[in-house]
């Protein structure tokens, strides 16, 4: 008995340090990098500073000014509705066109490359040439519609407050979701043919094969994806501002366009900061429930 | 049997509809492109529009040569990018492989730290990195670039390969080792080749995220013989113009390395060495 | 102290080495150009304090580093160039290099680079950067540099923007004010022979001019090209009808104290005409989405007619349609009820780093480009005003299109307030009239919630 206790803990020692081996290098740049810049950001959240030579400390003021502005609120909830609605247009149609390009089907190669070319986009481009696209006056948009018969006067997505904020969705969608289908594919190929050829045996179909085989092998991936691209979303910035630059009316106006007109514009950065600090928290509150609820074993 | 039969017909037909309705998506837009790309500006707000120019013209091909060093802005994207990805993929694969292994310490711990740097929004961090960087004498500088790049590609690739070498059964592992191989061989021979769709993919996810980063770029480097790509996109959109044909020119020409990079590790994603090798 | 000394020091050198350069300097220059100017006598050297086309080279090999957001620009960036062309001819020993930035951008960069210590020698300033610059306290006072002669020399409407505290921010180059740029050929086919002066004539022109015309039942010219974007290009035009209905969005009182003016009835009759336009149907439609580049597109094509602009944008257009130059003009903006019209100068500059280790050569390089001969390339190219009187009183400045542009500047002219927090102020004006797009509410209502949202800023601000 006592030396199977004994061995355990030796192997636990042995785990630990090669564990650590294996991670140091990432540990030592992230810390390094990226640790100064937050702590940086914590601290300057606190004060009322030109960030060269006059500091005043000011406590809690930027966040409690934020926590109780109605505007933070709603730009922070048309923010939440825009991720939602991105991640999970991302996680749908990434995962969709994972599960069909997987097969081996004809020219399933080609659809490959052709699947994967929006992200291969600078952002600033897509962003202007959806803008054109959707334009009333110059756009291919209302010219097809036009052909087809059936409008007859101008369509202006981008211009009122539902369409607008579908729009930049269905654009971001449109730019994002080739990360999740790469992610999925990758995924997939660690899923045992074993476990399908067992299932077909038990008379699964292909959509039955799908939830009970597919998805439980790429719940690592499928957490791994979700809160990556909340967070990503959840930040997002240059595509929605070169289309709509939060408009019409705010209704597509997100919490980066704020951080950066109070940073750079207003040169507040106590505010800016504040704020950051704030999404950070919140984005760390989302992921752990993603976490809970994708249950993850590690 | 005719049951599998027609249900096969309909997966196929399922299949080839969305694929093409996404093709026909996805080239809409880049139809648009290199249409504007082919027009002069005199033209370019036409209406009715012209879904092919009447007078196509590769001037603003011609520009992309001759009125920018449009060359050295690909072969500093290609550098940078390139050793950005190398270094940051080889990182975070041994990271990842030694979150998912090993238990130790701290590791929870590690994860949240890695997952919480992506969560912070990047404008804030411009600025503390360009004081570190200034310190470290890397402004205006590639290699600046290259170490700034690293650092934000890091905490993904490690998620995105921890949550790939989970996917490896630990059996493997215990088999190697059991068979008399040290840690470092059982990474090295037998798991690392079976995560090759994974490196990959995450590969072509860094590539792509350092070509097109704009931001970081356009603080850190002043002189013009150092700037990247996207740095060249950017600089033709204006406050009260926007150079269109050009821009979509150089989007185009901007497109073809990413393209070329993306076929070359489509291969193991495709021929993932990791298919079928787990016997349960 | 000793500053002062040296910085008199430079000044008086520079005097003395300018006007004896105009004379001395036989082999670059023919002596015939100025040579009563050689006795020192003080007020015929006034004159003189103006060109500067041969400068006085350092000694050593330097290399002058100027951020620019012009020189990115087509076709603008060729003034800067040439201007760092012609001086590198005159002075070989010096290297001119441009640190390009995109101006969308130039905000995050120039913060992030004077924060990091790092400012190249002279860098580009918009009257929008100066409370920035202000707090940073990056800039050189140029009045010691240039010499109070030569800054006499300055526009002294520039001159109120760009002094603050009894110092010179930057060396202001060139402006572009507001006025409203229009279609000559258009107009004379409308048979249009007087400029509206209110609001109501305004109105009435822009119905008139929007037309169908080439009967295919379809709307394709539309009087007025609005910018209607929320974001500064829009909210600037925005503001220039607010100023001309007699109010504005924040303005410091006599006592230091900001105040908004979005409770005056003048804010909400600018609402107003933003929505009758769209109600009327003057405004190409997607107005929501029309920026600064989409609004002179419209111009250039003939699907709008008037827009409310610099004169710049004719540079623009014209580069866009080359067939359009000579048939763009100007007409001051029309004010609610008659009254002369505000404009806003919107002008750009140089300023010096106070970290340079390079001044005297930076204050070479600019009184060189700001010379007669140097300003007017810049002129040509994109019809913005010159900075310095001598080159205002310019032909090729007065006549031609600009010519309507040139008479707004004698009329009165708003200096935004250098308050820090004044860009959020401006996204309540955008906020208002996209709020007002909607049709949702009324005028009163919105300006009502402008003033309380300016208030609160103020507030917030102290």
């Amino acid at each position: 008995m006592k030396s199977v206790f004994a061995k355990r803990s030796a192997f636990a020692k042995r785990e630990s340090r090669s564990g650590m081996i294996f991670t140091i290098p990432a540990a030592l740049i992230m810390f390094g990098l990226v640790v100064y810049p937050m702590l940086y950001g914590f601290f300057i959240s606190t004060q009322k500073s030109n960030l060269i030579d006059k500091w005043e400390f000011v406590g809690a003021k930027y966040y409690i000014q934020l926590l109780t502005d109605a505007q933070f609120y709603g730009t922070l909830k048309t923010t939440a509705l825009f991720a939602a609605c991105v991640v999970i247009g991302n996680l749908f149609v990434g995962l969709l066109l994972a599960v069909l390009v997987n097969q081996k089907i004809p020219l399933v190669n080609i659809f490959k490359v052709i699947l994967m070319l929006p992200w291969l986009f600078p952002e600033v481009v897509v962003a202007l040439i959806w803008k054109w696209l959707f334009s009333p006056l110059f756009g291919m948009f209302n010219y097809v519609l036009f052909s087809l018969n059936l409008i007859d006067k101008e369509v202006d997505v981008l211009g009122q407050p539902n369409s607008a904020f579908a729009g930049v969705v269905f654009v971001c969608i449109w730019k994002g979701y080739p990360i999740v289908m790469l992610m999925m594919m990758a995924g997939m190929k660690n899923i045992p043919q074993e476990r399908f050829e067992a299932a077909a045996i038990d008379g699964a179909n292909k959509w039955q094969q799908f939830l009970n085989v597919t998805l439980p092998g790429l719940r690592p991936i499928l957490l791994v994806a979700s809160i990556l691209e909340t967070a990503w979303w959840f930040k997002h910035f240059t595509i929605v501002w070169l289309m709509t630059n939060g408009g019409p009316a705010g209704s597509t106006e997100l919490i980066s366009v704020d951080i950066y007109l109070q940073a750079f514009t207003n040169f507040n950065f106590g505010r800016a900061a504040a704020e950051s600090v704030i999404i950070l928290l919140l984005l760390m509150f989302v992921s752990f429930i993603y976490s809970r609820v994708l249950h993850d074993e590690n | 049997m005719a049951g599998t039969r027609t249900n096969f017909i309909a997966t196929r037909i399922a299949t080839y509809s969305i694929l093409i309705i996404m093709t026909f998506l996805i080239f809409t837009p880049i139809f648009w492109m290199i249409s504007t790309s082919l027009k002069t500006e005199a033209v370019m707000f036409n209406t009715p529009i012209e879904l092919i120019p009447s007078d196509p013209t590769l001037d603003s091909y011609k520009n992309l040569w001759s009125a920018y060093p449009f060359l050295t802005y690909l072969r500093n994207s290609v550098f940078v990018v390139s050793l950005a990805t190398f270094f940051s993929v080889s990182i975070s694969t041994i990271a990842g492989y030694g979150i998912s292994r090993f238990e130790f310490r701290g590791r929870s711990f590690y994860m949240a730290f890695l997952l919480a740097t992506q969560l912070f929004p990047s404008i804030m961090l411009l600025i503390p990195y360009y004081k570190i960087f200034k310190t470290l004498n890397l402004l205006d500088s590639l290699y600046g670039l290259v170490i700034v790049y690293i650092s934000f590609t890091i905490p993904f690739c490690t998620w995105m390969m921890r949550g790939y070498f989970n996917g490896i059964s630990k059996d493997l592992d215990q088999a190697a080792s059991i068979d008399g191989a040290n840690r470092f061989r059982v990474f090295g021979s037998v798991i690392l080749p079976l995560a090759w769709p994974g490196i990959a993919a995450t590969a072509i996810y860094a590539f792509i995220a350092g070509w097109n980063e704009y931001l970081f770029a356009l603080v850190f480097i002043n002189t013009t013989e150092r700037k990247t790509v996207s740095l060249g996109i950017g600089q033709l959109i204006g406050e009260y113009r926007v150079l269109w044909n050009e821009l979509m020119a150089a989007a185009f020409f901007a497109l073809v390395p990413m393209v070329i990079i993306f076929i070359f590790f489509n291969r193991y994603l495709v021929d993932g060495l990791a298919a079928g090798a787990v016997k349960e | 102290m000793s500053r002062k000394a040296i910085a008199a020091g430079i000044a008086t050198a520079l005097l003395i080495g300018g006007i004896g350069s105009i004379s001395a300097e036989a082999a670059t220059k023919k002596p015939a150009a100025k040579p009563a100017a050689k006795p020192a006598a003080k007020p015929a050297a006034a004159k003189e304090l103006n060109e500067f086309l041969n400068p006085t080279c350092p000694a050593k090999p330097t290399t002058l580093t100027i951020a620019s957001a012009v020189i990115l620009e087509k076709p603008g960036g060729l003034a800067d160039q040439n201007n760092a062309d012609e001086f590198m001819k005159k002075c070989p020993n010096v290297k001119v290099e441009f640190i390009g930035i995109p101006s969308n951008n130039l905000p995050e960069k120039l913060t992030t680079m004077a924060i990091g210590g790092n400012l190249p020698d002279m860098y580009m300033h918009f009257t929008s950067f100066t409370g920035k610059a202000l707090q940073m306290r990056i800039f050189e006072d140029l009045i010691p540099l240039l010499g109070q002669d030569y800054v006499n020399g300055f526009d002294p409407l520039f001159l109120s923007e760009a002094i603050q505290g009894g110092k010179l921010l930057w060396a202001p180059w060139v402006a572009i004010p507001h006025a409203v740029l229009y279609r000559k050929d258009i107009f004379e086919k409308a048979g249009i022979k007087t400029f509206p002066k209110t609001f109501d004539e305004f109105l009435d022109l822009a119905k008139k001019l929007t037309v169908d015309t080439d009967g295919d039942g379809k709307v394709d010219q539309y009087g007025w090209a609005m910018v209607g974007t929320p974001n500064g290009s829009g909210a600037g035009r925005f503001h220039t009808i607010v100023l001309n209905a007699g109010a504005y969005n924040l303005k410091e009182d006599t006592n230091g104290k900001f105040i908004s003016g979005a409770s005056l009835k003048g804010y909400e009759t600018a609402l107003q005409l933003y929505g009758d336009a769209i109600k009327a149907g003057v405004v190409p439609p997607g107005y929501t989405t029309t920026g600064y580049p989409e609004a002179s597109a419209q111009l250039a094509t003939g699907k709008g007619v008037m827009m409310i602009t610099g004169p710049h944008s004719m540079g623009i257009i014209v580069t866009q349609n080359p067939a359009l130059k000579g048939k763009l003009a100007g007409f001051p903006v029309p004010t609610a009820n008659g009254a002369p019209p505000i404009t806003t100068l919107g002008q750009h500059g140089y300023a010096i780093s106070r970290s340079s280790k390079n001044k005297a050569v930076a204050v070479q390089y600019i009184k060189f480009m700001l010379s007669t001969k140097q300003i007017l390339v810049y002129n040509d190219l994109e019809y913005r005003l010159p900075s310095r009187l001598k080159a205002q009183e310019d032909p090729q400045v007065k006549s031609g299109m600009a010519a309507g542009f040139v008479n707004a500047l004698k009329g009165k002219v708003w200096s935004d307030s250098t308050a820090s927090f004044l860009g959020s102020v401006v996204k309540v004006d955008y906020d208002a009239y996209s709020e007002m797009f909607l049709g949702k509410k009324t005028a009163a209502e919105i300006a009502k919630e402008a003033d309380a949202k300016i208030k609160k800023l103020i507030a917030d601000n102290a």
